[in-house]
């Protein structure tokens, strides 16, 4: 049975008929064009669908959609400022190289940006800890934890 | 082969506000239902075409079903995150092993998502939050439509998947007692990578009094069909003082008390050669920790 | 030399595509998302070894879905990739298949509204199989009675009968090593084995086709090679190329397993033309770690020298159990020779390998394309034969390896060439330093059980495949550059940025060439109607090649850009000087000594267009006549655990000779990365089947394909990473390659650290804690 649930969803609220069996991760793709999240694994080991929900940080692939009326959610795509200007965190991923094939980062963002919300110093060690669900295969991860400890500076 | 992009399977979907709605749901399905919380196992078992309930009862919106509350000992709503617990100051300096349990989940979506009640309902024999809770004693209390019951977890798993719960039995509570001033735990888990289920884990409880053991519980997981408390291996340094042969020889029973496999992530071999360090460190971290707050 | 003063090669930038990256507007094949597009799911075998008795798709038609099986899809072999010449290719595969040769070969496929749909269409496929006797093991296989995988294949367009499984053999002789050895004061041998790794790459195989109404195709798929895509569709579907257009698509990682035209890109493309709609499959990860893998290897290494540490002779036997399918295996068995006599000088040697097909997951090209295997066996052995000889092993390195001036075999003995730059020595001197090299042999006791070793291993990779005379590899890429009328700048190259910053580095080259500010460099997106022929990002090609040749017709368009410049000033072109000018946001041309006398680019091709003097552009193509190898060295120090076998690597130095650096930053990328995968490589990643079944004991997800975590590699202060000052003459600014180099010694530098460790040699990778604790009990009590 469908059911009607509203999200809020990078700020804007959405009223959506879904199915049980809908995941968050196909909603916010295949419904709303947001690709940022993405598809990597299915059964939450990689972190490529990371999104915010109610500010924490869940993996879409793993989330049925009906279960979520009333919440906030926010992709990497409302990350960035409602003028186009980019977060820090994103900012900061440019300046460190962080940045490789791109297909673990919009999930990365999300975690940094979480990180960062929660505990605006933390150490090089609890971002290693933080990020380790988010697999990447490019980078070695060096330069992500890099970009992610240059914003607890401010 | 199955396709983890999509969740093919069609079932019916109840989001009951009560624990007495979810009850009454639970004892009118009961077989074809199945509790959904985290749904970070679950759904994975769905994906997996393991399991396949017509009924999904999603527990995650009852409020009362979240909350930990400190009072004479611990009181853990089945709906509370793991994220939750490692935040917890108070878990983490009364019920060290508990705190690094929750420390050890695999990643922070899945702590933020998976609940302390799904990892037990779950009941894996790797499922971390299990040793803790055995060495601390812990209860569980669940409820269905004609009453409420309260189990010491000890008797709690059955099997790998299997627990005492029936399909109209809902977890609401784990209860934990407040250990004394003198006492100490730890958790410690051997994973392939850091996020990761583990081939062993362990946690240690010990409660020191003039230098000696009053008190020493050994749980394991990973290492049996079901998380185990190691009692042959308690009972050789309870009540005495621990020294370095004595603890060797209660790690070493240990080990021989443990059923380990040889799976995907590990051998029974290394398991059990692994589990005599994982116990005896723990020892140590407990016994250091032991009546210092 | 005087190093230049370069504004844009060398220097750091904001990639290109990186806000796109980092607000998730980037666009994957994945990603993309057509009207009326259907979804598409494939039926594919659940047996090792079977034959397709009876497939009946009646029910999943009367769904709605769009149905393919073998009966539909062409019976022509092919083979998915089109790297070596016509003549040497061997063609195995077929678009669908009703003879499975591995769990999880495409059988049939189909097409529905939705992918819910689709799934439950596939359900409704009945297929009658009929069970074959099955293999697994590449020696069991090459036996006498082992069941067959293919009778025939085809090899360019003759017919070839497969003996014993055997799918490709290399016999390469030098010298006489009968007499060599006869020669050697000092003669080791041992055995050595790599694992058989899965890619990982973040995104799975994806196709989008669209049908045109000119019966033309629109694809975007996961691919390193747009053209090479193109070619085999047109070739498959009977399509001319004029109407088969690849786009280019950002791609999540690759690594090698996209070199080849992955198995979902024609089957969607045969849905797609009969279903008249578009259509998109998207593997699923569990599909993707059945469609293919990196080549485990075994090989057995015999090395001589003398007493004073010269090698005198060597014979290397390679197995490589390549699975179902033949993807590369023939150039992989010539380039894992070159790998191994590239690293020393050895004067009398022998080379035999073999490509042996089993009933498992295709094995393709994966970083280092046979490197990594062989830089695991010949940098343990260096290791071995120093302890033998009782040298330090850096010594017993630098007393033999192929350096400046040198010859070296790029990648197999058909693609030979001298080497013009090298920081070898620079990186085996500093490099030791850098590591605490004293600290060896000195059995340190961190604390407790946990033991400390040191190791290193140093190695190389092509840069490319280019070499003096054409040979069995095609290797050149094309480039177009043009102008635009404000002096902003296009340049079109079908090179793929599978990640590494390739693309910035091409911008670079042309920004720096035409000395204007890097800004305004734009990457076009292109498609195969758009762009010239370019073979393929793979090899560490792309600075080297794809550059070389963007270099190349950003030169043709400055003669053209001066030249019209020079009507403008009224001066001669040898007189004209070029600079940039960041403040006016322009390239400048001005006369030398006279610098009030200029223009910008932009007003000269602003003055083109009024005239209608042309577009200020250029198209042409390179082969380049060299690979020069890009070296580098791994030092890295390890901490193991002996009660639990637990092995943390906890430092390294990471030491990489690549020429001119373009993208410092991403190049420093690719060393890190390299180091991940390495470590990763040598201390955890492997597939493993189950007996019986055939099937991965993984079931394909990757809760039990494990990498290492962020919370698993050394901190960033424990990673040092340098690189030697070096210029190569016939590369883009001085420019090689690096990609592939950054990993390829990294399991060797770990096992020569383990042994200075805890004193065992291990030669099988992946080393993982139940082996050593297994080793260490074995290990006969010395101490």
């Amino acid at each position: 049975m469908k059911k009607q649930i509203v999200l809020t969803i990078n700020g804007m609220k959405r009223e959506i008929l879904v199915a049980p069996n809908e995941l968050l991760l196909n909603v916010l793709r295949d419904r709303f064009g947001l690709t940022g999240a993405k598809y990597g694994c299915g059964i939450g080991e990689c972190g490529s669908c990371t999104v915010l929900v109610d500010r924490e940080p869940v993996l879409a692939c793993l989330t049925l959609a009906i279960g979520l009326d009333g919440s906030e959610i926010v992709t990497v795509e409302g990350i960035t400022q409602s003028d186009g200007r980019l977060h820090r965190v994103q900012e900061s991923f440019l300046k460190h190289g962080a940045v490789q094939c791109g297909f673990c980062t919009p999930g990365m963002v999300v975690m940094g940006k979480a990180l960062l919300d929660e505990n605006p110093n933390p150490s090089e060690k609890e971002v290693q800890k933080y990020i380790r669900g988010n697999l990447c295969r490019c980078t070695g991860y060096t330069q992500i934890v890099k970009a992610i400890l240059d914003c607890t500076q401010e | 082969m199955t396709n983890s992009r999509i969740l093919s399977q069609e079932f019916e979907y109840f989001e009951p506000k009560t624990i007495d709605e979810a009850v009454l749901l639970l004892a009118t399905y009961g077989e074809k239902a199945k509790i959904i919380a985290g749904g970070t196992d679950l759904l994975v078992q769905m994906k997996m075409d393991r399991i396949h309930p017509a009924y999904l009862i999603n527990i995650a919106r009852i409020p009362t079903l979240r909350f930990l509350s400190e009072g004479k000992g611990l009181r853990i709503g089945t709906l509370t995150p793991f994220r939750e617990m490692e935040k917890s100051e108070s878990i983490r300096k009364k019920y060290t092993a508990l705190h690094e349990a929750a420390q050890s989940v695999s990643s922070a979506q899945i702590k933020n998502m998976g609940t302390v009640g799904g990892n037990l309902c779950h009941a894996s024999p790797a499922a971390d939050s299990a040793p803790p809770l055995l060495v601390l004693e812990a209860t569980l209390k669940f409820v269905r439509r004609d009453g409420e019951k309260t189990v010491g977890l000890e008797d709690f798993f059955l099997d790998p998947g299997k627990t005492i719960l029936s399909p109209r039995d809902l977890l609401v509570e784990v209860q934990v007692p407040e250990p004394p001033r003198n006492a100490g735990s730890a958790f410690l888990k051997m994973a392939r990578v850091s996020a990761d289920l583990a081939k062993v884990n362990g946690a240690v409880y010990v409660e020191k009094e003039n230098g000696f053991c009053r008190e020493c519980r050994i749980a394991l997981g990973a290492v049996a069909k079901t998380p185990m408390r190691a009692r042959e291996a308690e009972s050789i340094l309870r009540g005495k003082e621990l020294q370095d042969d004595l603890i060797e020889k209660a790690c070493q029973k240990a080990s021989e008390e443990i059923q380990p496999i040889t799976d995907i992530r590990s051998t029974h071999g290394y398991r059990r050669t692994v589990s005599r360090v994982l116990v005896r460190d723990a020892i140590g971290l407990a016994w250091e920790r032991a009546g210092r707050h | 030399m005087e190093k230049p003063q370069y504004h844009a090669v060398g220097k750091i930038s904001e990639r290109k595509d990186g806000i796109a990256k980092v607000t998730g507007q980037e666009i994957y094949a994945s990603d993309v998302v057509l009207p009326r597009m259907l979804y598409s799911r494939v039926l594919r075998s659940p047996f090792p070894h079977a034959r397709v008795k009876s497939i009946d798709t009646s029910a999943a038609e009367k769904l709605g879905a769009i149905c393919i099986t073998f009966k539909d899809t062409s019976k022509i072999k092919y083979c998915e990739r089109l790297v070596n010449i016509p003549r040497v290719t061997c063609k195995d595969r077929r678009i669908l298949t009703d003879h499975p040769l591995h769990v999880g070969e495409s059988i049939a496929a189909v097409a529905a509204e939705t992918e819910a749909l689709a799934e439950k269409a596939l359900s409704l496929i009945c297929v009658e199989y009929e069970k074959c006797p099955v293999v697994l093991d590449a020696f069991e296989s090459m036996k006498p009675g082992a069941p067959v995988l293919h009778e025939t294949i085809l090899v360019g367009d003759e017919e070839r009968k497969i003996e014993n499984n055997i799918a490709v053999t290399k016999l390469i002789s030098e010298g006489d090593i009968q007499k060599g050895f006869q020669e050697a004061d000092v003669i080791i041998e041992q055995e050595f084995k790599t694992g058989r790794v899965y890619h990982a790459q973040m995104e799975t195989k994806t196709v989008v086709c669209q049908p045109g109404a000119d019966g033309g195709i629109t694809v975007w798929t996961t691919t390193q090679t747009i053209h090479n895509v193109r070619q085999l569709l047109g070739e498959l579907f009977r399509i001319p190329l004029s109407k088969v257009s690849v786009q280019k698509v950002t791609v999540g990682g690759s690594f090698g397993s996209s070199i080849q035209m992955n198995t979902v890109t024609p089957i969607g493309v045969a849905l797609a033309l009969k279903a008249r709609r578009p259509v998109k499959i998207c593997l699923t990860r569990e599909e993707d770690m059945y469609d293919h893998c990196k080549y485990p290897s075994w090989i057995r290494l015999k090395l001589g020298a003398k007493r004073d540490g010269t090698l005198v002779s060597g014979q290397m036997k390679v197995v490589v159990d390549i699975g179902a399918h033949n993807t590369q295996a023939y150039s992989l068995l010539g380039c894992m020779a070159g790998w191994w006599v590239s690293l020393y000088r050895i004067p009398n040697l022998q080379y035999e390998g073999l490509a042996v097909y089993t009933n498992k997951v295709p094995a393709c090209a994966m970083q280092g394309f046979g490197n990594p295997q062989v830089n695991f066996a010949v940098e343990s052995m260096m290791d071995i034969l120093a302890e033998k000889l009782e040298m330090d092993p850096i010594e017993l390195r630098l007393k033999n390896y192929v350096g400046l001036g040198q010859t070296f075999w790029g990648q197999g003995p058909t693609v030979r060439s001298i080497i013009r730059s090298c920081g070898v020595e620079e990186m085996l001197t500093e490099g030791p330093k850098l590591i605490g090299w004293q600290r060896r042999n000195q059995k340190i006791q961190v604390k407790g059980s946990i033991r400390l070793g040191i190791g290193m291993a140093r190695g190389f990779h092509t840069s490319g495949a280019g070499s003096p005379m054409p040979g069995e590899v095609i290797d050149y890429s094309g480039a177009i550059v043009k102008i635009n009328e404000d002096g902003s700048v296009d340049f079109m190259t079908a090179l793929m940025d599978l990640g590494g910053g390739t693309l910035e580095g091409l911008a670079k080259i042309v920004a720096e060439e035409l000395k204007v500010p890097l800004s305004i460099v734009g990457i076009s997106p292109v498609d195969t109607r758009t762009t010239l022929y370019d073979v393929c990002t793979h090899a560490t090609r792309g600075i080297y090649c794809g550059g070389g040749a963007v270099h190349k017709v950003t030169r043709q368009a400055k003669e053209k850009l001066l030249e019209m410049a020079s009507r403008i000033l009224k001066a001669p072109p040898p007189a004209l000087r070029m600079a940039v000018d960041e403040e006016a946001g322009q390239g400048v041309i001005y006369v030398d000594g006279i610098p009030e006398k200029r223009v910008t680019v932009g007003e000269v091709a602003k003055t083109a267009q009024i005239n209608g003097w042309g577009t200020i552009s250029a198209a042409d193509s390179l082969r380049q006549v060299s690979c020069p190898p890009c070296f580098i060295a791994h030092f890295v120090e390890v901490e193991v655990n002996t009660e639990t076998g637990v092995i943390h690597p906890v430092r390294a130095v990471v030491y990489a000779d690549v020429g001119q650096v373009i993208n410092p930053d991403l190049a420093e990328g690719q060393l890190y990365g390299g180091l991940y995968r390495g470590l990763g490589y040598a201390l955890i990643e492997d597939t493993a089947y189950h007996a019986e079944t055939g099937e991965l004991l993984s079931k394909g997800y990757i809760t039990d394909f494990k990498m290492l975590t962020s919370d698993d590699i050394p901190e960033m202060e424990k990673i040092e990473l340098r690189f030697a000052e070096t210029y190569e003459p016939t590369g883009p600014f001085g420019a090689k390659g690096i990609g592939e180099a950054a990993l390829n010694p990294v399991a060797a530098a770990v096992a020569n650290a383990l042994y200075d460790a805890i004193g065992v040699r291990f030669t099988e990778i992946p080393i993982t804690p139940e082996k050593v604790l297994q080793a260490l009990k074995d290990k006969p009590r010395d101490e």
